[in-house]
Formats: structure tokens, C-alpha cells, sequence
């Protein structure tokens, strides 16, 4: 029973820390996702895209409490920002373009 | 103009609220006859959308859409608290704005 | 059923650790809605209502006069319909410093007002808590807390139409209190989504920096520059011509728009051959004002920019307009300052669900809950009261008066706190004494403010001066609200004395 509720314990700070560090990092790698690929002109991608990040976010944190396993909740999280992340940052001149 | 638009809002929240069996009974005698639940439901429709049409008349587009949906609001809060409370005065409320209203907006 | 109860678990904690937080935030941002109203009246000098006749070029005087040191800017606003005189602030270039002081409109030279917290002091309290860049991330982080607690809530609600008119008082404590919190938060919901969501978006730059640091490589004068349309010029070390005239530069840019009236007055880099002027159109008729700013050269006048603000700057000013309710007049800030009390309203309601609920498995430690409560729902609307009382009694010649009365605050509050945890064992005797304080407090304003000044309330009603006497109306409305809930209290202690022993009993 303790360990039960031991167990439950991480299961809940693991998600708390998902929901407000994970959940930063996908809206953080989402923005500059949009910011880079949005078919706009750069200051609206830019402004547009970090709007639209509290709503990111807010799902996020939704998602991570509905989802049953943590892990996989982990590893979306880090695969989702990674590859955003990846994709924006090395998009070379592209992601300056007026 | 905005209280008349206040008004029907109040009307509206007032319509969609004898839809329910549960506020019927408070607000109605047992044997009053109503319409169907559709056609009251459309009138409350109708009811917000000419308040609405009186927000964006008398502020423009933007801000009167904004009064508007405050006004909604608030004319649910303040249906919900006299049912609460006053349910008796919920109904007389309805003509009782409706003429502050007319009065305010020929003045 | 598993996604109800996980979000269920998310909306409690979620929604309850900010809550105390979030009600700071949400009621110093309803008390703001009337922050310019509140600074007429907590400055005497501005009761009769007379506006100011000076210029620029004299609110310029004096800042050279009476400055000495060298300015990274100053920037002025003129008088208004709510604020009928000048302001004036300035930035020290060496230390950073920033001062702020408002003129006296009756006099005929440029002469400080006595200075006080304004009602500007709640503005700040809504959107940084008085803790700078800090508290601005922690009222975002609430924020955000507040948008999920509105997301879960929704999903979390069973039969949000079928209850949507469902209020019972007479229900049992939980019930009853489920039914408040649902009323506010499911009728009030579009505010509050709105306000949760443009409130976060008011900071974005500082919140999401991301695109900023992709788009732009993190160059952020280039970034704000292109965003906003704005112009910037590099100080060229030298000392400036003399300048022309900030009145004339106000006039022409109102014969530019058309008419239309000028805000801000901006001077960046004053002491520099390079100092430009910026004269920002002030716009109420829009949610989102356009603020095209027309920058000229302060040694010719020459005009240097005509600020071209992007799509995505426009749509970010609406968002932020629509948060600040600077348009649609008297009106919308009346709307928003109700519906923010709903927001009051409804996290009072939750956290009285969550107390009911524990007290009926008769769990020890809400004791300290309420004691919470009764220090932050009741104490802080008490403090905002004390600081208008210190406002009132401070004389006008006490040096750092501002400071003085953020002190009464302060102090204020922290009696309040330390009533609460002194009374926490009879939370009803508290609450009761607290509103009976309350409507003192409240009713004793408008009789302070007749003895002290020449604005009372009658004075101000025969002039029509409705947005003064609003505020001693104001407190006479809440004071006899206090008052008659006080009084209700009292009166029936019957049903209360049979939850409040049931409570006792559970304790033992």
C-alpha cells in the first residue's frame, strides 16, 4: 500500500514537472518552429507564433494529466521539442528571412 | 441603448431558462402552456442577436461585440441570483428593464 | 471516467495552490479598471476638477530646471478627460533610475503635486506585484495556472448547460458553494478565458522569447524595431543644438492624423545632438489604438519616422487593448470591474468547495486553510482600504509620502493576517468582524474625505463631477453591503451555529 502510494507520488511530481518544464520546452520549440515556417512576413511569424504559445502550453499541461503512462508522455515531450528545436535552430538563412 | 440591449439579453438567458423543467416550475404555474423548447431556444437566439445588433449599432463593430458579450453575461448572473433569491421577481424584471431601457434609449 | 478524475485531481491543485495569488491579481486588476478615477481622488489638489493650462515646453522647463542629471529620456502625457494634468517621468542615464511626478493643473507654473501611490499602486500590484521583472514572471506563471484551471474545469464540468442556472443556497455547504463557483466560472468563463489568455500575452516577449531568438538571432533592438516600426538613433556624442518646441511638435503631429489627439511625449537621449522626439497618437475610439508614433529630430523638427506598425504588432496592441479596457469609456471599465469581481467570486467559491469538503471528513489542518482565506479575501480588500484612509490622513508635506502609504498598506495587511491566525479557531466571529472593519473603513472614506478636502461628495455631485464622487459612492455602496452582510451574519446564526458545531464535533 505504502508503496503504492510511493509510487503514485513520483507518478505525480514526474507529471507536475512535465506539465510546467515539459510543457514550456513544446511551446518554446513550437514558437520557433512557427516563427520559422509560418508563411508569413518575419515579425508577424515571429509575433503570431509566441501568441499562440500560451495555448501550446496550456494544452500541454492538459495532455500530460489525461495521458496514462508517463513515460511516453517523457518521450513525446522530448522528441516533440527536440526535433522542433533541431528543425529551427539549423534551418540556416532561412529562418532570418525577411 | 445598451440597457435595452441588456434587456433582451436578460430576456434571452430568461427564455433559455423556462426551456428547463427545472426553472419552469419556480418561475410558471403548472398549467401554463408554452411553445416547444425549439421555438424558445430560437427566440433567445434571436433575442441576443438584437441585443447584439444594438450593441454594435450604438459602439461600432469591435466594441459594441465586446459590451455585448458582457452584457450576456452579466444578465445571466443576474438571473441566476434572483432565482436564488427573488425568484418572484425574475419575470416582472423582464418588462421592468425593457422599459428602463426604451426610456433611456428615446432620451 | 479515468481523463474526469486525472483532470479533476489537475483543476483541485492546480486551481487552488495560485488561488490566494490569482485573487491578489484579480482583484487589484478589477480596483485598477478605476485606477485614474482613484488617483483624482487620492490627490486633493485635483477634487475641483480644474484642468491643467501648462504646455509641454513649461512641463520641459521645469525638468530642466530642477534636473541636473544626465537623462537617458524623459517622456510626458498631457491632461485628459480622466486625468486632466501633466505628467512627467524621466530615466537617469547613469544609475537607471526612473521618477515619476504629476503636476499641479491649478496652478500656472509647472509645480509638483504632493506625491502619492495613486491608483496606479493597484495597476502595478495586478501585473508585477511590486516585485519587478520577478513578480511580472510570477503573475504570468499564474496566469497560465489560471488558463488551465479553466481548460480542466470546463472538461471536468458534467452538465454545464443543465446547470447553468442552477444556484442553491440552502443546499448543503459544499453543494451550495459547487453551485457559486460553477455560476462565475461557467458564466463568467469568456472573461475570464480572455482576460487569463491576453493578460500572459501582455508579456510575451519577455515570456516566450523563442521566435525572437530564432527569427532574429536574439537581437532584440532590431527585433522590437521591425515588430513595432518603430525608430531608434545611436547617440553621436555631441551636445545638442537648442531644442524646438515640444507644443509645436505636439501640434503639427495632430494636423498629421487628421486631428487626432497625442499621448505620449517621448525625448530619448535629451543631453545628445542625436535627441529625438516621439509623439504617440492616443486613440480611444479602437480596442487596439493604432499608436502611430511620428519621431522627430528635437534640435529641427525635422519629422524622421512615421511608425509603421506590423500586421503582427496590430494584433498583438488589440490583444493587449482588449485586457487594458481603455475603450468604450466608463461603460467597459464598469463591465469589466463586475466581472472581475465574478472572477473573485468564483475563486472564493472554489476554495470554499474545497474547504467543505475536507471539513466534512473533518480534516484538522483547514483551519490553517481559512486562516489563509479569511488573510488574503478579506484582508487585502481591508489593506487597499487602509492605504486609502493613510492617503487621506498622511499630510500632504511628509516627505516620501508615497512611501508612507505603502507602508500602511503593508502594515495594514499584516494586521489582517495576524487577526486571521488569532481568530483562525471562529472563522465566522472573524469574517463577521471583518466586514463589520470593512464597512467602517469603507463608510468612514467619503466622511474623511469631506473633512480633509474640498472634493466631498456633495461638492462633487452638484458639479456633475461624476467620476469623483464615484469613488466616495462607490464606498458608500460597499460599506452598507459589508454592513448588511454583517448583519445577515447575525441574524442567522441558526443554521450556521448547527454547521459550525457539526464542524467542532468533527474536529474534537
Amino acid at each position: 500500500m505504502s508503496r503504492n502510494a510511493s509510487i503514485n507520488r513520483w507518478n505525480i511530481a514526474s507529471r507536475v514537472l512535465a506539465a510546467l518544464v515539459g510543457g514550456y520546452a513544446v511551446a518554446y520549440a513550437v514558437t520557433a518552429f512557427l516563427a520559422v515556417y509560418l508563411p508569413l512576413a518575419r515579425p508577424d511569424r515571429v509575433v503570431f507564433s509566441s501568441l499562440a504559445s500560451f495555448a501550446v502550453w496550456t494544452a500541454v499541461v492538459i495532455y500530460v494529466f489525461a495521458a496514462r503512462s508517463a513515460t511516453r508522455v517523457w518521450l513525446l515531450i522530448v522528441g516533440v521539442t527536440a526535433v522542433l528545436c533541431l528543425v529551427a535552430f539549423f534551418s540556416g538563412d532561412w529562418r532570418v528571412r525577411p | 441603448m445598451l440597457l435595452l440591449a441588456f434587456a433582451l439579453a436578460y430576456l434571452g438567458m430568461t427564455l433559455l431558462c423556462l426551456t428547463m423543467n427545472r426553472h419552469r416550475g419556480a418561475l410558471l404555474r403548472a398549467d401554463t402552456r408554452l411553445p416547444g423548447p425549439a421555438i424558445i431556444r430560437s427566440l433567445a437566439v434571436g433575442c441576443f442577436g438584437f441585443a447584439l445588433w444594438l450593441g454594435v449599432n450604438s459602439q461600432g463593430g469591435e466594441i459594441g461585440t465586446v459590451i455585448w458579450l458582457c452584457l450576456v453575461m452579466l444578465s445571466g448572473l443576474l438571473l441566476v441570483l434572483l432565482l436564488a433569491w427573488r425568484s418572484r421577481w425574475v419575470l416582472p424584471a423582464v418588462p421592468l428593464l425593457a422599459a428602463c431601457g426604451v426610456v433611456q434609449t428615446v432620451l | 471516467m479515468k481523463l474526469r478524475q486525472s483532470m479533476a485531481g489537475l483543476h483541485t491543485w492546480g486551481g487552488l495552490l495560485p488561488s490566494w495569488l490569482l485573487f491578489v491579481i484579480i482583484f487589484a486588476g478589477t480596483v485598477a479598471c478605476f485606477d485614474k478615477e482613484l488617483t483624482r481622488w487620492m490627490r486633493p489638489a485635483l477634487h475641483d476638477g480644474v484642468v491643467s493650462s501648462l504646455g509641454a515646453d513649461d512641463v520641459r522647463g521645469w525638468l530642466q530646471q530642477n534636473v541636473s542629471d544626465e537623462l537617458h529620456a524623459f517622456w510626458m502625457h498631457g491632461p485628459t478627460e480622466r486625468e486632466p494634468y501633466w505628467r512627467l517621468g524621466w530615466e537617469v542615464d547613469a544609475t537607471k533610475t526612473i521618477h515619476n511626478i504629476a503636476f499641479d493643473p491649478r496652478s500656472a507654473q509647472a509645480e509638483p503635486m504632493p506625491e502619492t501611490l495613486g491608483g496606479e499602486f493597484f495597476f502595478k500590484l495586478h501585473y508585477n506585484l511590486h516585485a519587478g521583472d520577478i513578480g511580472m514572471y510570477i503573475v504570468g506563471l499564474a496566469g497560465m495556472f489560471m488558463l488551465v484551471a479553466l481548460v480542466s474545469g470546463v472538461i471536468i464540468h458534467r452538465r454545464i448547460f443543465k446547470d447553468f442556472f442552477t444556484l442553491r443556497p440552502k443546499a448543503n455547504g459544499q453543494r451550495a458553494w459547487l453551485d457559486a463557483h460553477n455560476l462565475f466560472g461557467v458564466v463568467g468563463f469568456p472573461f475570464h478565458l480572455v482576460l487569463a489568455y491576453t493578460g500572459v500575452a501582455i508579456f510575451v516577449a519577455s515570456y516566450m522569447p523563442a521566435a525572437a531568438q530564432v527569427s532574429y538571432s536574439g537581437n532584440v533592438m532590431q527585433y522590437f524595431g521591425e515588430v513595432m516600426g518603430s525608430f531608434e538613433r545611436e547617440e553621436v556624442g555631441q551636445p545638442p543644438p537648442a531644442p524646438v518646441s515640444l507644443d509645436a511638435l505636439i501640434a503639427e503631429s495632430r494636423q498629421q492624423w487628421g486631428g487626432g489627439e497625442a499621448g505620449w511625449v517621448s525625448v530619448h537621449h535629451p543631453d545628445d545632438a542625436s535627441a529625438v522626439v516621439d509623439v504617440r497618437r492616443r486613440d480611444r475610439s479602437r480596442i487596439g489604438s493604432p499608436q502611430d508614433t511620428l519621431s522627430y529630430d528635437a534640435g529641427t523638427g525635422e519629422l524622421l519616422n512615421r511608425q509603421d506598425a506590423s500586421t503582427g504588432y496590430r494584433a498583438y496592441l488589440w490583444l493587449a487593448g482588449l485586457h487594458m479596457a481603455q475603450f468604450g469609456g466608463t461603460l467597459v471599465r464598469l463591465l469589466y470591474l463586475l466581472m472581475g469581481l465574478a472572477g473573485c467570486a468564483m475563486l472564493v467559491g472554489g476554495l470554499q468547495v474545497w474547504l467543505a469538503k475536507r471539513e466534512q471528513r473533518g480534516d484538522r489542518s483547514v483551519i490553517w486553510v481559512r486562516a489563509l482565506n479569511a488573510s488574503v479575501f478579506a484582508g487585502l480588500p481591508l489593506a487597499s482600504l487602509a492605504l486609502l484612509w493613510g492617503n487621506r490622513l498622511i499630510p500632504a508635506t511628509f516627505a516620501e509620502r508615497a512611501v508612507a502609504e505603502g507602508w500602511v498598506f503593508v502594515g495594514a495587511w499584516l494586521l489582517a493576517v495576524l487577526w486571521a491566525v488569532l481568530r483562525r479557531h471562529q472563522s465566522r466571529r472573524l469574517l463577521r468582524e471583518q466586514l463589520l472593519l470593512g464597512a467602517v473603513l469603507a463608510l468612514g472614506l467619503p466622511i474623511i474625505n469631506a473633512l480633509t478636502t474640498d472634493g466631498h461628495l456633495i461638492a462633487s455631485l452638484g458639479r456633475g463631477d461624476w467620476a469623483l464622487a464615484s469613488v466616495d459612492l462607490f464606498m458608500i455602496v460597499a460599506g452598507l453591503v459589508c454592513a448588511a452582510c454583517a448583519w445577515r451574519l447575525n441574524a442567522t446564526p441558526a443554521a450556521a451555529a448547527v454547521r459550525g458545531r457539526s464542524t467542532r464535533v468533527q474536529e474534537a
